[in-house]
């Protein structure tokens, strides 16, 4: 039986082959967890996202969009809104020197303050050698101005409103935020509260019994008090024995407690 | 919310701790060579049942077997574990046939030793490293399952520390701690499925080499008288 050990090994083929397809196999499963996984968790997120859009839409809507077409006369006055809007209107009728000036002044100022009007100063240009000879159109022009300037301040104001709605917006979801997180502590230690009481006997119904309870800033209990009794001496007393029981009370999740007082509703049984 | 409402997969990797990333690099390493050995058995399966088939093809249609004999031993790679067995068979029968003083019965032992060596041989390459894959498919939910105990218990320990018993602090530990229990599956459930495929299919080819021997003896019996 000669049989030399290079007849016995076989190179099994597809070394490669199977490696590669291990890791494809390996690849893809990867990514379906990660999209499958990282999908599921952005739903609740969106619910935050929702609040901000709500009361915008119907401010940035109106203000902006009319203001092109009749600033487009005369723009001048917008580097100095406040200051400039009276003296205009009683030079504009003796002097013919004013608006000569002005045609100057607008093409140089206009580009460097605003952004919007920048489309806009070329058919000035153009119109306002026109405009320079006929001089009854003066007091058109001031009068333009005058709007100018007042529509002017029309969209500051609406402009300032907006931003005071949005910071409002802001405000009122950072404070939901915060109450969102007061609402969970109360629940917290509502919850450690109850696993605490004994109940007594003979309850009727499912009374509310209210407490006022005064707290350490590390969470231990100085005073309870009853608010409102639930008409049941002894469950006020379970309760208030409950609540001593559980001192200390739970701390919000940063570690500190929103509140050195606070006042608690307790049923006993849950609903 | 919290920072603990980042559950995507790669977070919960990220945030287990070291014994469960061991655990489960462990069974990643696992589960690749796993499909590695997966494909790799197949492809060398498949391919000895394809020239099986296309050894008995040619064997059964007649051909003289001293011709069929030489090109088998002179493309032993191409000819596959049939054709192994039967050069092996037909060189030791043709070795003892030259002998004077040796009966038929003689003959025939020596060539049917012969080709069991082979078969013994062609089946040993077969099947191994199918073992890896049981072993693969019986140990690794067990690792992962160490692994997600051991998660757990940190999460739980945790859990020592906070005042209260909220599902908020425990559900991210949990969350991380399975993610080791699912590598183990994912490494196991194919494991076991190929294991099973691999074990019928060389079963089959097994089946089909020895009634081959037993068919070839008789041949061979047959060219003695």
């Amino acid at each position: 039986m000669e049989f030399n050990p290079a007849m016995r090994t076989v190179d099994e083929p597809g070394k490669w082959l199977s490696a590669g397809l291990a890791a494809l196999v390996h690849g893809i499963l990867i990514a379906i967890l990660f999209w499958g996984v990282s999908w599921q968790r952005k739903a609740p997120e969106s619910f935050e996202v929702a609040l901000v859009s709500a009361n915008t839409p119907s401010q940035a809507a109106p203000a902006p969009p009319p203001p092109p077409p009749r600033v487009e006369p005369r723009p001048a006055p917008k580097p100095e809104p406040k200051a400039e809007p009276e003296p205009p209107k009683p030079a504009a009728k003796p002097d013919i020197a004013l608006p000569s000036p002005k045609p100057e002044k607008k093409p140089e100022k206009k580009p460097e303050p605003k952004p919007e009007p920048k489309p806009e100063p070329k058919p000035k240009t153009e119109s306002k050698p026109e405009k320079r000879e006929p001089q009854p159109d003066l007091r058109a022009a001031a009068e333009a101005e005058a709007k100018a300037v007042q529509t002017k301040a029309a969209r500051e104001a609406a402009k300032m409103q907006q931003d005071r709605a949005l910071n409002d917006d802001l405000a009122r979801i950072s404070s939901g935020k915060a109450s969102k997180a007061i609402d969970g502590w109360k629940t917290k230690v509502v919850t450690k509260v109850r696993g605490n009481i004994v109940l007594p006997p003979g309850i009727n119904g499912n009374p509310n019994a209210a407490f006022y309870v005064k707290l350490l800033p590390s969470g231990e209990i100085l005073e309870v008090r009853l608010k409102s009794s639930s008409g049941n001496a002894a469950l006020d007393a379970a309760w208030e024995r409950a609540i001593r029981k559980s001192s200390p009370l739970p701390q919000m999740e940063d570690g500190t407690l929103p509140d050195r007082e606070l006042s608690l509703d307790f049923k006993p049984f849950e609903t | 919310m919290t920072g603990h409402d980042d559950l995507s997969i790669l977070s919960l990797i990220a945030q287990a701790s070291l014994v469960v990333k061991l655990v489960m690099a462990l069974l990643a390493g696992v589960s690749f060579m796993s499909w590695y050995w997966i494909f790799r058995k197949g492809i060398s399966i498949r391919a000895a049942r394809a020239h099986t088939a296309d050894f008995e093809k040619e064997f059964w249609s007649g051909g003289d077997l001293g011709a069929m004999y030489r090109s088998a031993a002179a493309s032993r790679e191409a000819v596959g574990p049939l054709g192994r067995i039967f050069e092996a068979g037909y060189r030791e029968f043709a070795k003892l046939r030259g002998q004077p003083n040796l009966d038929a019965s003689d003959i025939i032992d020596g060539a049917r030793r012969a080709m069991r060596a082979t078969y013994q041989r062609e089946l040993d390459d077969l099947e191994a490293h199918t073992a890896f894959l049981a072993t693969t498919g019986s140990v690794s939910p067990y690792v992962g399952l160490f692994g997600t105990v051991w998660g757990i218990m940190n999460a739980f320990r945790g859990l020592g520390d906070v005042g209260s018993a909220t599902l908020a602090h425990v559900a991210p530990g949990i969350a991380e701690a399975l993610v080791a229990t699912a590598i183990g599956l994912f490494a196991a459930i194919p494991a076991v499925v190929a294991y099973n495929r691999f074990a019928y299919d060389i079963d089959r080819l097994a089946n089909r080499f020895e009634s081959f021997m037993e068919e070839f003896s008789n041949i061979l019996q047959r060219q003695l008288k």
